[in-house]
């Protein structure tokens, strides 16, 4: 949990302000104190204080995975960042090939939070549906520790954060089984989660998921995320 | 990571780009390579942007960020991955324009709507590779925060920009206590990757306070 260092507190609050969960308020001294049951370790405070007055301080395990919140987490879960360059480097790395489809499931977001426990009942579903997981995501941390029993499913429950990007990938013809489960699981969690779809462009610049999307009635957004293929050398197989 | 794709509102002259470095692929004399993006940068115009969701041209001096950047760069390639945004439709061709002819070998990402971003690649004969399509918010969505709130705090997609804060400074420009301008460059701040669209949300927050 952040930490404030009373002495460089000027009481302008302007952390009190920007915290997303009301986590901080004023003290009778006019300083800035944290409440620790609500913090959900994104870092706002500590970047907008314009005396430095807000450190970071390592929580302890298992609530080290709330820095998962912060859109540059400390590096303490053993995985860098929050998940992978997913489509921003798909030209280079050829993580989604021809005949595949990835997603980004950003759970939490927009501005509601989530629990780790709804995190987990999404990333069970994917499972079950034969999605492949992404390796280079933290979301493997949690689900190692919760299977060798270092997490358990009351702490799941415990560790609310503001977000996590969840990863995978799966052939396209499965894509309508995913759309399903993803349709069941939304009725099963407390929380709000974005969805991304990952595809190659066809040489043609069609887009091989939309067709798939729409015969399951599901309507993409009008925008996107592209990778414009100036990554060299190019994956194009 | 998924921060710009799932944006809410009108998108017309929003357009969140990302110059991502693979290590062991693209990252020879990545310090050079960047100085040309910046150099670019400043050519056609974009004031916005950062790096490493770390800091953004709001956060820092520019000469310093720069010199920060370059750090990065040497020290953690895979870290020095450049964010902005592009806020007219015109600027991001000549933006895209320019890194094509320059030829860096870094990936290049763009979000927007599908059809400006791909015109613009039929355009300057620009093939795209890989698409991330957004499929919206799912779930509870009765916990979303009320009425067009989110068209502003949806610009930071990790979150930091807060619901509260806008309903804030929407009060301090009713107020005559803040003007639009100062208000988005506040909000700009809570987002350190930089690709918070501060043209878009001044024009956003002045026309959302004149409503309650």
């Amino acid at each position: 949990m952040p930490r404030v260092v009373p002495a460089r507190c000027i009481g302008c609050c302007l952390c009190v302000r920007a915290c997303p969960v009301k986590a901080i308020a004023l003290d009778t001294n006019k300083k800035a104190v944290i409440d620790g049951s609500r913090c959900l370790e994104c870092g706002v405070c500590i970047r907008i204080c314009p005396t430095n007055a807000v450190e970071f301080v390592e929580p302890p395990y298992p609530l080290k995975f709330k820095v998962l919140s912060n859109p540059a987490p400390p590096k303490i879960t053993g995985i860098p960042g929050r998940g992978t360059d997913e489509v921003k480097t798909n030209d280079v790395t050829g993580r989604y090939r021809r005949g595949e489809v990835g997603f980004t499931i950003d759970v939490g977001r927009p501005n509601v939070g989530t629990t780790l426990a709804d995190v987990v009942k999404i990333l069970r579903k994917l499972e079950e549906v034969g999605v492949e997981l992404e390796r280079e995501n933290p979301q493997m941390l949690i689900l190692e520790d919760l299977r060798s029993g270092r997490l358990s499913y009351e702490d799941l429950e415990g560790i609310r954060i503001m977000s996590v990007v969840l990863e995978g990938k799966t052939s396209l013809s499965n894509l309508p089984r995913v759309i399903k489960a993803l349709r069941d699981v939304e009725k099963e969690v407390n929380t709000v989660f974005s969805v991304g779809v990952i595809c190659r462009f066809e040489d043609d610049m069609s887009i091989p998921c939309l067709k798939v999307l729409e015969e399951l009635g599901v309507t993409p957004m009008p925008f996107a995320k592209i990778n414009l293929g100036l990554g060299r050398p190019l994956v194009t197989d | 990571m998924t921060h710009t794709l799932h944006r809410f509102g009108n998108r017309e002259n929003d357009f969140p780009w990302l110059i991502t470095p693979r290590p062991g692929v693209n990252t020879d004399n990545l310090p050079e390579k960047l100085r040309e993006v910046i150099r670019i940068l400043d050519e056609v115009g974009i004031k916005m942007w950062g790096f490493g969701a770390s800091k953004n041209t709001l956060m820092a001096e520019k000469e310093k960020l720069i010199e920060e950047l370059m750090e990065v760069a040497r020290r953690s390639p895979g870290v020095a991955r450049l964010r902005g945004v592009c806020t007219s439709k015109e600027q991001l061709k000549a933006f895209v324009k320019k890194l094509k002819e320059v030829d860096l070998g870094l990936s290049v990402t763009v979000s927007g709507y599908t059809k400006d971003v791909l015109e613009i690649c039929r355009e300057l004969g620009i093939k795209p590779h890989s698409i991330n399509v957004s499929l919206g918010v799912w779930g509870r969505k009765e916990l979303l925060p009320e009425g067009r709130i989110l068209e502003v705090t949806t610009m930071c997609g990790h979150g930091m920009v807060n619901p509260r804060l806008v309903q804030y400074v929407l009060e301090e420009i009713r107020n005559n206590r803040m003007t639009p301008r100062a208000a988005a460059i506040l909000l700009a701040k809570q987002c350190p990757c930089g690709v918070f669209n501060v043209e878009r949300a001044e024009e956003l927050l002045a026309e959302l306070a004149k409503t309650r």
